[in-house]
């Protein structure tokens, strides 16, 4: 549970050494990771017994247990570093990846909580949408429900302070359009080549193809009409000039 | 094996020559009785002026207490025997010993193997001090190692009981690497503390694959010491002043452990810290090292099989193995016109 | 009537022993029981040699002489060899082959000098050192040798609680069964029994010595003997025995330093 949490902090963590920043190569990048004040390292792991035994790295595939390599390099400024756990010469579990650009270290987020990200996005917009609009509704014996959105009287107030604070802290981790675009396609390729399972009773009820086009975008979806939320989901992948959807937040 | 010691020599055929110590030269042989393959000892005659003081005092200290005593993690001293003037101890064979194993950089100690060894050796020394016997030359050139990964300490010619008070005990035992501070400082009387020092700076040395405090000279090993480790205080150490060469250092602060043996986890520092009390009287005993969450802790030590094993081990297992092919007799020839004639390579040498 | 122990007797042999004015005995002429381990001890005061070692060159030399046939060796050598054998096991630092061969030498020959580096010296020399190797090896090398002594100590401490001080120290209790195990081991008896047992046999001589009564015990109920929870193997007929085999010790001691 603990490792969870501190797995989840370091999403929020970055790190870097001032002095070594400035020369960093192919070479020395994976010195540099391996500094003891770095919170991504672990001390206990192959590359730290290697270095203590003042062995070269050619040991690395002969043992079994916890290990960084270097993934890949982008010079000048980009490197990933892999943590993975190796099971034997041939096969090594991936378990998280790092970042570095210009010399900052970041823990790249896996998939879960990309999903959870935009997901609590979407839910928090919607929520704070359908506050917003509970807000207008009126109801008279006379005439029944109405929606009245002319006067811009909230009748019930019901911003609550965490509201303000989910959506203040997403602030951060909202990226910017390049990020988002890309992550989209990444996504959109990830479905391609594992689309989801349709559990059997609901390919059934499947019927018009899938309406949940702007799942990024709040409001519209109309959950009432949606049964098959499991079902194959084409996502569009947003154009540049499409509409960008109604943000409540300031960026 | 009363009476009558005499006839053995033609029992154990000789396979090949395996080093030359100062008092003793060893070769591998076969017990035609059991097959065992075992390593015979036999005790130099030395020069004329020492022929002429009998038998050796040395010798005579190993037999008497390794005939006492049966482990696992100490060598077995399986017969004695006599032929002409000279006496000859036959030993368990082993194949190798963790100097060699520290030396050969195509080997990885990951922290299962070392905590194996650690397992092995603490094993065998609790036993010993159970029985009441000090080692007193613990190093890992006298830590032997098997093909089938199983340690046992050997080497017991500086080996003594203690406890008694009457006793007169030499300080000047234990290579200087391994030695421990109360020994430096010349104590007339000492403990278990001795050997448990020397495991500290044999595990320090598995970490880091070099001597920890190598010293030149009884003065620079204490320096060493307290440089690393840094100087203890009178009152970490109450009456440190009191022993027999006691001299004053200047105060070092020491580094933190963790900051030398960087890759070991925290409970492998602790076990450390314990090992290298300065007081002798607080440093810790076999029995409460080996439960020790270290020993508990993952990883699991290695199994003796798995155990890293020196190339040369490896080459004469596999010669062994490939009996009916031309070429391992070809192998076996060249291992022995290589160690024949003078001195052996470094690796083969056994101190005695 | 082996229940009625001579014990007038006996003191009167210890005490005529003493009166007796020390005459050198000449080893050569002599050819009576109990020669070579007298020989042993006297060279062993000599050599200002610890009890314990000296015992152990005693056990060495018995030993040996249980393998062999006695005529085929020269008793003097085996034992001036069991002498610097016995400091080599019992690591006596003292114990060195020059002061060996000169105490065994002039003991044997009164009078002499102590040896010069000649011929003489280094092939009495040589003689014991390659005896020591064939002791060592009669022996198969089994030179783990276990002494009453260490046992007789425990007993003593534990005896004397049960008896309480005033008694213990009104009568030289450790003395006299310190002294009956020494002793003891002038006969090659002393082989026969566990050290244990030649442990408690000297004690409880001494005890009868002086007459002292252990508080509880019955001497008619061999379960409640004093040395029952000690040693649990130890009958009456044990004690007998090695009493009347230290008695012989001392008659042999009188014959010699009589004739």
């Amino acid at each position: 549970m603990a490792s969870r949490q501190m797995a989840n902090d370091h999403l929020r963590l970055s790190w870097h050494d001032t002095q070594m920043m400035a020369t960093l190569s192919p070479q020395t990048v994976m010195d540099y990771f391996c500094r003891r004040s770095n919170p991504f390292y672990e001390h206990i792991c192959n590359n730290e017994t290697i270095r203590m035994q003042r062995l070269g790295p050619e040991h690395l595939h002969n043992m079994i247990g916890l290990e960084y390599i270097l993934l890949h390099v982008a010079e000048p400024i980009l490197y990933v570093i892999r943590k993975q756990h190796r099971h034997n010469p041939s096969e090594a579990t991936p378990i998280a990846d790092y970042y570095i650009i210009g010399g900052t270290v970041y823990k790249a987020p896996d998939l879960a909580n990309v999903i959870n990200a935009r997901i609590l996005n979407t839910v928090v917009n919607l929520q704070s949408a359908f506050e917003e609009a509970s807000g207008y509704a009126r109801y008279h014996p006379n005439k029944g429900y109405t929606w009245d959105f002319s006067s811009n009287k909230v009748l019930s107030d019901k911003s609550k302070s965490d509201k303000k604070d989910t959506s203040s802290s997403k602030d951060e981790n909202s990226g910017t359009l390049f990020q988002k675009q890309r992550v989209d396609m990444l996504l959109a390729e990830l479905l391609r080549k594992f689309p989801p399972p349709i559990p059997p009773m609901l390919q059934n009820l499947q019927q018009a193809p899938p309406t949940g086009d702007e799942m990024s975008s709040a409001g519209g979806l109309n959950s009432n009409e949606m049964n098959n939320a499991t079902g194959p989901l084409d996502i569009k992948t947003e154009g540049v000039d499409m509409k960008p959807p109604p943000e409540k937040k300031s960026k | 094996m009363l009476p009558n010691a005499n006839d053995k020599k033609d029992r154990y055929a000789k396979l090949s020559f395996l080093g030359e110590g100062q008092f003793a030269i060893v070769y591998k042989a076969r017990d035609t009785v059991t097959s065992q393959i075992v390593a015979v000892k036999k005790i130099k005659k030395g020069s004329r002026e020492e022929a002429r003081d009998g038998i050796n005092r040395t010798a005579l200290r190993e037999i008497k207490i390794l005939q006492e005593l049966q482990h696992e993690n100490i060598i077995g001293l399986v017969d004695v025997f006599g032929q002409l003037s000279n006496v000859s101890l036959v030993f368990d064979f082993m194949d190798t010993d963790l100097e060699v194993i520290i030396k050969d950089t195509k080997i990885i100690l990951t922290p299962a193997n070392i905590k194996a060894y650690a397992i092995m050796t603490l094993r065998g020394l609790e036993y010993l001090h159970l029985n009441w016997i000090l080692h007193r030359d613990l190093k890992p050139n006298n830590l032997l190692v098997n093909s089938d990964g199983v340690l046992k300490i050997g080497d017991f010619g500086l080996a003594k009981s203690f406890g008694s008070p009457n006793r007169i005990y030499t300080h000047h035992v234990v290579t200087r690497w391994y030695r421990s501070p109360e020994l430096l400082f010349g104590a007339r009387q000492y403990g278990t503390g001795v050997d448990m020092w020397a495991v500290g700076c044999i595990l320090a040395e598995l970490m880091l694959r070099v001597p920890f405090m190598p010293g030149d000279s009884d003065l620079d090993q204490l320096t060493r010491i307290f440089a690393t480790l840094g100087t203890p205080s009178e009152h970490e150490w109450p009456y440190i002043s009191k022993l027999h060469d006691y001299l004053q250092f200047r105060h070092f602060p020491g580094t933190p452990l963790e900051n030398i043996f960087t890759a070991a986890g925290n409970d492998l520092i602790h076990l450390m810290r314990c090992l290298f009390a300065m007081n002798p009287l607080r440093r810790v005993s076999c029995q409460e090292a080996l439960s020790m969450p270290y020993f508990g802790n993952k990883p699991a030590p290695t199994v003796g099989p798995k155990l890293p094993m020196p190339s040369s081990v490896l080459a004469a297992k596999e010669g062994a193995n490939a009996n009916a092919d031309d070429k391992p007799p070809l192998k076996r020839k060249l291992v022995e016109t290589t160690v024949r004639g003078h001195s052996l390579p470094q690796k083969k040498r056994l101190q005695f | 009537m082996k229940n009625v122990l001579d014990v007038m007797s006996l003191q009167q042999h210890v005490e005529s022993n003493k009166a007796q004015t020390v005459k050198p005995i000449d080893y050569r002429k002599l050819n009576k029981p109990g020669l070579v381990p007298h020989y042993i001890f006297e060279c062993a005061a000599k050599l200002k040699m610890k009890p314990l070692t000296a015992a152990c060159a005693a056990i060495v030399y018995h030993r040996f002489f249980r393998e062999v046939k006695p005529s085929d060796y020269d008793e003097f050598l085996i034992a001036a060899s069991s002498l610097y054998l016995a400091g080599k096991i019992k690591d006596d630092e003292t114990v060195k082959i020059r002061d060996v061969i000169n105490v065994a030498y002039c003991t044997l020959n009164r009078g002499s000098t102590p040896l010069d580096l000649n011929d003489e010296y280094w092939s009495m020399r040589d003689a014991i050192v390659q005896a020591e190797l064939l002791i060592t090896r009669t022996l198969g090398f089994d030179l783990n040798i276990d002494l009453a002594h260490k046992y007789l100590l425990y007993y003593m401490k534990t005896l004397q609680d049960w008896v309480g001080p005033e008694v213990w120290n009104s009568v030289p209790i450790a003395k006299a069964a310190a002294s009956y195990l020494q002793d003891f081991h002038h006969s090659a008896n002393i082989l026969k029994y566990k050290p244990t047992h030649v442990a408690i046999g000297c004690l409880s001589l001494a005890l009868q010595t002086y007459g002292v009564q252990v508080p509880l015990t019955d001497e008619s109920d061999e379960s409640s003997m004093w040395y029952k929870p000690l040693v649990k193997d130890f009958t009456r007929e044990n004690q007998w025995e090695i009493i009347e085999n230290v008695i012989e010790v001392y008659k042999n001691e009188a014959f010699l330093k009589a004739a």
